[in-house]
């Protein structure tokens, strides 16, 4: 009856220690190997939203890049937390649609639902709000935070219908 | 790591948006990523379906060229015989001579096949399909798999039995693959070079590779899809799965296939039953996510607190004798001074003032000012003189 005990007991310890040891190397993506600067090595060279061009820095046309520079710390692909904000035009309205990664890491997996949408309002000082509750507040990559504030107030601006002045040749005066 | 594996969703061939079970990821789609080992391996592996070319043998020989020699006045190239032609007395035979052989001619028993260590190609095939269950990769190889619920995306069991053609395109699409079918369509171009004329006329791009288990159709139902392969689980080509040598194919697995690999492959422990001797690939680092480790408590506890800069400071500057210093340690200072240096001045000066106007109030000279004497002396002169230019006139008279 002791050994059976003694010999259930050491068993159960014997399957929580391997269990513990195991659970903290695995990373977010499920995968051992998935890291974001791996991924980043991996891609950083050669990927498909490459844009290169003479006398300007590298630039990457993939969702999710909040400067759409190729880097580490903007990319879109690479990078466990995304940032962007950008202007999405649906028939005549346009709005404001900050973009960022799912809390789940789950969704990781799903290419389709890998990045979060979210409208942004186009009333400056509440939409600079929604933007700081989320950066700032939610602790998600306050490092973009400045420039996320400047994309939405240049997001915004380009709004703005700009009346084309049209002078007329023949009116010299 | 049985316990950490993830688990991935079949998704229903006839109705895609249902899952119909879960299958745990075989480990060989969670070994470690190695694109150096992918590309060496898939140079040399690329070279293996070449057909020798070269030069015909004879190319350049087939004349029964001599040198003249010297004492002829032309220079010492092997020249044709005989007479009666264009060709006569022409150099032959040489890389420099019209008509000659060329230089180091290309032999057929160049060595066009190469040679790679069946571990190796192993690797690298395992860490490829790895590649292609990680989203980043496989959109940054340009596949559009905006509309694909998962990846690995694995399909039930009866998209092998597919035989017509139409059909297995509607669930391709079904699937999520119609933005990756378009691509692969619109990016049919003429290739550029002289591959165009010799049967190599159009490029287009690469789409799906649908990897299956036992074909009972499926290989001829996809045959004819642009862009999309087959291939059998048991059989698979780094070629297919790492085209040009990047990670990230766009990967469709059938549950059969995708159950295989645990079969074929095995655990880490394990080895793997199928492939003798093998074992799967190992990581440098099991954690790789460097962030992670350095913000991690087990490190942060250990590391002492962070230096600050050592304060640098400026040479001493003397407040008594430095104007800016003395006004920025005490700002009333300047206004102190001036008010100091001018209050004894000032009130001597007043005090000076109200003393000689006591004295003047005191001493009043009333006539005898200087001006008024010395107005006085000059009135006696000029009296004297007019006296005395009297005196004269009257002596005169």
């Amino acid at each position: 009856m002791a050994q059976a005990i003694l010999a259930r007991a050491s068993g159960t310890l014997a399957l929580a220690l391997p269990r513990i040891a195991r659970c903290r190397a695995i990373s977010l993506f499920g995968s051992m190997a998935a890291s974001p600067q791996l991924i980043w090595e991996c891609v950083k060279n050669d990927n498909a939203f490459l844009r290169k061009s003479r006398n300007m820095p590298v630039m990457s046309a993939e969702r999710g890049n909040l400067m759409g520079l190729s880097s580490s710390k903007f990319s879109g692909i690479a990078s466990g937390k995304v940032l962007d904000i950008s202007s999405r035009k649906t028939g005549d309205k346009e709005t404001i649609i900050l973009t960022t990664s799912h809390k789940q890491a789950s969704r990781a997996a799903r290419p389709g639902s890998r990045l979060l949408a979210t409208g942004l309002k186009k009333q400056a000082k509440k939409g600079v709000a929604q933007i700081e509750k989320v950066v700032d507040a939610g602790f998600y990559r306050q490092d973009l935070l400045a420039l996320a504030k400047a994309k939405y107030d240049k997001v915004r601006a380009s709004f703005k219908k700009k009346k084309v002045v049209v002078k007329s040749r023949r009116a010299k005066a | 790591m049985a316990t950490g594996r993830p688990v991935v969703s079949v998704y229903n061939c006839e109705n895609p948006a249902e899952k119909t079970s879960t299958v745990p990821m075989p480990q060989a789609l969670l070994s470690p990523l190695r694109p150096d080992l992918v590309r060496y391996i898939h140079t040399n592996v690329s070279k293996n379906k070449r057909q020798p070319i070269s030069v015909g043998a004879k190319v350049g020989y087939e004349t029964a060229a001599e040198s003249w020699g010297t004492g002829r006045a032309v220079a010492r190239v092997p020249r044709a015989p005989g007479g009666g032609t264009h060709r006569s007395g022409q150099g032959a035979f040489g890389n420099m001579c019209r008509g000659g052989g060329m230089f180091s001619p290309t032999k057929t028993w160049r060595r066009w096949h190469r040679r790679v260590n069946v571990t190796q190609k192993r690797h690298a095939v395992v860490s490829a399909l790895a590649a292609s269950s990680l989203p980043p990769l496989v959109m940054a190889r340009g596949h559009r798999i905006g509309q694909v619920a998962e990846l690995p995306l694995v399909v039930s069991d009866s998209l092998e039995s597919q035989t017509k053609t139409k059909q297995a395109v509607e669930i391709l699409k079904k699937i999520g693959c119609t933005e990756e079918l378009q691509r692969v369509i619109d990016s049919k171009k003429v290739r550029a070079g002289k591959g165009k004329m010799r049967n190599r006329r159009y490029t287009m791009r690469r789409g799906p590779l649908v990897v299956y288990n036992e074909d009972n159709g499926i290989v001829r139902a996809m045959r004819n899809i642009p862009g999309v392969e087959t291939a059998c689980v048991t059989r698979l080509n780094l070629l297919k799965v790492a085209p040009g040598g990047t990670l990230g194919r766009f990967i469709i697995w059938t549950e059969g296939a995708f159950k295989k690999m645990n079969e074929m492959y095995g655990t880490l422990k394990s080895g793997a039953p199928m492939k003798k001797g093998y074992h799967l690939l190992r990581a440098q680092m099991e954690n790789a996510d460097i962030a992670r480790i350095i913000n991690s408590t087990e490190v942060q506890s250990v590391l002492r607190p962070k230096l600050e800069a050592p304060k640098k400071f400026a040479l001493k500057q003397n407040a008594l004798k430095n104007k800016s210093v003395m006004a920025r340690l005490n700002p009333a200072a300047a206004d102190a001074k001036a008010a100091r240096a001018a209050a004894p001045a000032a009130a001597k000066r007043k005090a000076r003032e109200a003393a000689s106007k006591e004295h003047n109030k005191k001493h009043k000279r009333g006539e005898d000012t200087f001006y008024k004497k010395l107005m006085r002396a000059f009135e006696a002169k000029a009296a004297d003189e007019a006296k005395d230019g009297e005196d004269a006139e009257e002596a005169e008279e």
